[in-house]
């Protein structure tokens, strides 16, 4: 048996668009699409003139017992059952519209647009209704021509729709969907097609989609157009395709989800993609064009997201050599500076948006790069065994007032204001002793205090520069170590606002430590 | 009858009503069909038998095979007692004679002819020109009338659409003493004495003048001794019985206007053009048919690279920009040649004897400017001519030394090291590869391995020097 669609079936392109975006009346604009050749079966059919209304219910009620001599509008509004003032107010919108003369009556104009408003009236014309060829039901549209639209076979199998002038041809790969062996549904009747003229036409007036509620849908019959005068031309379909896509919407839809055009002009279509969805079941094609369109999104993404994070780097380098000079690049914790730069410009530049993982990832970076700090201090002036201050042999000292002394001891002899927090008051001497050793300085408290100690002999410590200009740094620090332990899992949600302060205080902290030009204009002074 | 009814009917019975008039000639005019998508022209003729010869014609045409040419060909006839046809109505063109003389209004004729597509839209359109018709030649049929008005090409300047028009202007080869349709200014010298009927080459030396028209904006024919002597000189001029203007040693008909022919006409349009109005003028069969044209037209179109500065295409063997004098910048070359792996390892790439070397058989060289995206077509991938050759198969951008390839058409393309060592593939996903100059590159393979095909070498290329 022959198949019913081949390849060289006629393709019809009515301008599958995107729907307007009520908010803006503008048109939606897509970021990825791909086309399909979907299949119908075309009849040609006599039946009603699609077009839109230009009289609601009321209107057409009320001009019609105008037609009738009632103009009175007590008497219209008694009659419709509603309010005197609403009728008159109808009245009053035929009389400015030129459908109702003074005198009550209406006008040529009135009478014509009545006579066409009322069904069994409305002309009858050609057309074409379309049959789904799977289900065999109609889709709900009517047109009176057809659009042709030229296809050119690739090499490769896929067909390329011409679309454009003649003059400036513009061609789009498409996937041609084609059913397999499938026999020719019974064919559509009158009171179907009658069904889908007006539906089309409650489409049109909406132009989004067909699908939402449609007061003539509650109207299952054919009203009361003659359905003798409803006949099929063509006792046979014709197998065609019409042109649609599948599309990404530009304005960064975030659940991520691709749409399906009406074919025939009329918005976004579900149930177009409801069968899109049913095909890719079956065919590895339909489904590749689709996950290809997902792919080249991210693909672009992707590129997207390297050209950003090139610019951000290249921001947060120019900020930290700014505040730090040249001879930033000298420091051994430069890396970590530019890092926690980086975070800090991304975050801004995210503002309220920015997600909490990079929030709290911030916070991280601006304890590495104090911790980084302490490491470089401790590679200039090793705070050797400071730790034995807090040690007896070789068991740490258990006594925390005794040992609160001796850090509060060290750190008014460097300069710094004391008591000191009480945080880095009761910092534990096995911590103090493993900032003393390399790669020990990730507790921050610990080498914090370790440094203290390491600076009580060291005159030309960077601690004791750093308390002579700034007596407090020990409080600025521990608040930086405390946000730090703040952001843990489970820890309340951090915000923008929170965060940034931190940033600030080792910002200033580096650059009092590092003894490098100002501290970053964003540091608190 | 001379003006159009309001609404049409074709021989099947679809009616078709009539919008605005697009253009009238001397035969009828033609009609924006409601719609859209089609036009009608209607021929006014009031004698029965021109009327009955025309429908005849008309309806001869329709049944030609030319559903692959770029001829705006009649759909359906019209219906009596109306004489005319449906046809395709051209959205988006104008007749190419928008693009062979420089408006009055026009105080920078260089700005215009940059504005129009430059030197590269040109040849390119002349190319397509030449493709059709040559296509029509090949089915031994002739187009009579070719001129800048009966061509079609696309408005903007970033497309190279081609459609002839008045498909009724399509004979066999005819005798001579029949009356001939030609435009004045490109009928062949011996349709203008009468002493033939059109045919192929009559069809060339019309085609002739319109391409050199069009890319000097010089008659070839029209001298200043022509402009500014006796309308008998004209006939004399198109009747063959003075120089052209560019004649080697002739010089009573040099032209003061027009543009500098080498800076538009490559090395063999040169030629072409000598041979059409030089010995051809006098002799027929010595002038270049217009298949001869079509390939120096591509060739001349792909040696072209766009100028930064101004925007303007210029032939890649100048040093400067004829348009703005900017320096040419470095450019990259891709040569088309042939591969044969039946000749076996080491001696696949085809060479001819030149002088006493061997050099690779060239089929096509294309310019490559440095940011700006260049497609390998059917034409020169595989030799493809005609509307089929103008599909995009690969494309190709230059940035710095980095040459970008992706695959347009869906097809896989392989790449090979120089040494052939290594391998590669070119896909739709941009694939990069590195130039250097003097270095052999990656080839591209455009076909498949075990069978005769083309591949690309691609060259690196310096700048020019002020």
């Amino acid at each position: 048996m022959a198949l019913l669609f081949k390849r060289e079936a006629p393709v019809l392109h009515f301008g599958p668009r995107l729907p307007k975006d009520p908010s803006t009346n503008q048109r939606m604009r897509w970021s990825e699409r791909r086309f399909v050749l979907w299949p119908a079966l075309m009849y040609r059919v006599v039946a009603p003139e699609v077009r839109d209304r230009e009289l609601n219910v009321l209107q057409k009620a009320a001009l019609g017992m105008c037609r009738a001599g009632t103009t009175n509008v007590q008497r219209i509004g008694d009659r419709l059952h509603i309010h005197p003032d609403l009728a008159a107010l109808i009245y009053l919108e035929l009389q400015e519209r030129g459908l109702l003369g003074s005198n009550g009556l209406p006008t040529e104009k009135g009478r014509e647009l009545f006579e066409e408003e009322t069904l069994d009236a409305r002309r009858m014309v050609t057309g074409h209704v379309f049959q789904d060829p799977w289900s065999g039901d109609l889709w709900p549209r009517f047109v009176e021509k057809l659009d042709y639209v030229e296809l050119q076979q690739n090499p490769n199998g896929f067909p390329d729709l011409v679309l454009g002038s003649k003059g400036k041809p513009r061609r789009e790969r498409a996937f041609m969907v084609l059913p397999g062996d499938l026999a020719i549904p019974p064919a559509p009747g009158a009171s179907d097609i009658v069904r889908v003229t007006r539906r089309h036409r409650s489409a049109l007036r909406r132009s989004e989609s067909y699908e939402s509620a449609d007061e003539d849908d509650t109207f299952a019959h054919a009203g009361s157009v003659v359905l003798e005068r409803v006949t099929l031309v063509d006792d046979r379909p014709t197998p065609v395709f019409v042109t649609s896509f599948m599309y990404l919407p530009e304005a960064g839809d975030l659940a991520g989800e691709w749409h399906a055009c009406d074919p025939f002009g009329l918005g976004v279509s579900p149930t177009l993609r409801r069968a899109l969805e049913r095909e890719m079941r079956s065919s590895s094609g339909l489904r590749s064009v689709l996950e290809g369109m997902i792919g080249r999104s991210l693909d672009e993404q992707i590129q997207d997201q390297q050209r950003w994070a090139s610019e951000i780097r290249a921001m947060a380098i120019n900020n930290v050599e700014k505040a730090l000079s040249i001879s930033a690049r000298d420091l051994p914790q430069y890396e970590d500076l530019v890092a926690l730069e980086y975070a800090h410009v991304e975050a801004e530049l995210l503002g309220d948006s920015c997600p909490d993982h990079k929030l709290r990832a911030l916070v991280g970076d601006a304890r590495r790069a104090l911790e980084a700090t302490f490491g470089a201090i401790f590679q200039r002036h090793p705070p050797r065994q400071v730790w034995r201050r807090v040690y007896t042999d070789r068991r740490p000292v258990e006594d925390d007032v005794y040992c609160q002394g001796v850090y509060e001891a060290s750190a008014k002899a460097v300069g710094f204001h004391v008591p000191l927090p009480e945080a880095l008051a009761r910092v534990k001497p096995n911590h103090v002793k493993a900032a003393c050793y390399p790669d020990g300085n990730w507790r921050l408290r610990g080498a914090i205090i370790a440094a203290v100690l390491a600076a009580r002999d060291d005159r030309a410590h960077p601690l004791r520069r750093a308390a002579a200009q700034e007596p407090k740094l020990l409080e600025l620090l521990d608040g930086v170590a405390r946000a730090g332990g703040a952001v843990h899992a489970g820890a309340e949600r951090p915000s923008l606002q929170s965060v940034l302060p931190v940033v600030a205080d080792v910002h200033r902290a580096v650059g009092l430590l590092s003894g490098l030009g100002q501290p970053l204009d964003s540091a608190r002074i | 009858m001379t003006s159009a009814p309001r609404q049409v009917t074709d021989i099947n019975g679809v009616r078709y009503s009539l919008l605005r008039q697009l253009g009238r000639g001397g035969q009828g005019a033609v009609y924006e069909v409601d719609g859209g998508r089609l036009a009608a022209k209607i021929v006014f003729d009031s004698s029965a038998a021109r009327r009955e010869r025309l429908r005849n014609q008309l309806t001869q045409v329709k049944r030609l095979s030319l559903a692959d040419l770029e001829i705006a060909r009649p759909i359906e006839m019209l219906r009596e007692p109306v004489l005319g046809y449906v046809m395709e109505l051209l959205t988006g063109m104008q007749p190419l004679k928008a693009l062979g003389a420089v408006p009055k209004e026009e105080s920078s004729p260089a700005a215009w002819y940059l504005a129009g597509g430059g030197l590269r839209r040109r040849l390119q359109l002349l190319a397509r020109s030449a493709d059709a018709l040559a296509a029509l030649h090949g089915k031994g049929l002739v187009y009579s009338d070719p001129s800048p008005h009966n061509i079609f090409v696309s408005e903007s300047p970033a497309a190279t659409e081609v459609r002839f028009i008045d498909a009724d202007n399509i004979h066999y080869a005819s005798v001579a003493g029949v009356p001939a349709v030609y435009t004045p200014g490109y009928g062949a010298p011996e349709l203008v004495r009468c002493t033939s009927g059109v045919n192929s080459l009559t069809d060339a030396h019309a085609f002739s003048v319109l391409a050199f028209q069009t890319l000097s904006l010089a008659h070839p024919l029209i001298g200043d001794a022509v402009n500014d002597g006796p309308p008998e000189r004209e006939e004399e001029a198109l009747g063959g019985r003075l120089p052209w203007i560019d004649h080697p040693t002739d010089e009573t008909n040099r032209a003061s206007y027009g543009i500098s022919r080498p800076n538009v006409l490559s090395r063999k349009l040169l030629e072409l053009a000598e041979r059409a109005f030089g010995a051809g003028l006098r002799d027929a069969a010595k002038r270049p048919g217009v298949s001869e044209w079509a390939e120096c037209l591509h060739g001349a179109a792909d040696a072209t690279l766009s100028c930064a500065s101004c925007k303007g295409t210029y032939y890649f063997t100048e040093k400067l920009c004829p348009w703005c004098d900017e320096p040419r910048p470095a450019f990259a070359t891709a040569a088309f040649n042939l591969w044969d792996p039946s000749v076996g390892a080491g001696g696949e790439l085809l060479q001819k004897p030149v002088g006493d070397r061997r050099r690779a058989v060239v089929a096509a060289v294309l310019g490559l400017t440095d940011g700006e995206t260049v497609s390998v077509t059917q034409r020169l991938a595989h030799g493809r001519d005609g509307a089929a050759g103008a599909r995009p198969v690969i494309e190709l951008q230059l940035s710095g030394t980095r040459l970008s390839l992706r695959s347009v058409d869906g097809g896989r393309y392989r790449l090979s090291s120089p040494s052939g060592g290594r391998g590669a593939e070119v896909t739709d996903r941009v694939k990069e590869i590195r130039l250097e100059p003097g270095v052999a590159s990656w080839r591209l393979h455009l076909g498949s391995p075990d069978s005769l095909h083309r591949v690309v070498n691609f060259e690196l290329r310096p700048g020019g020097a002020r």
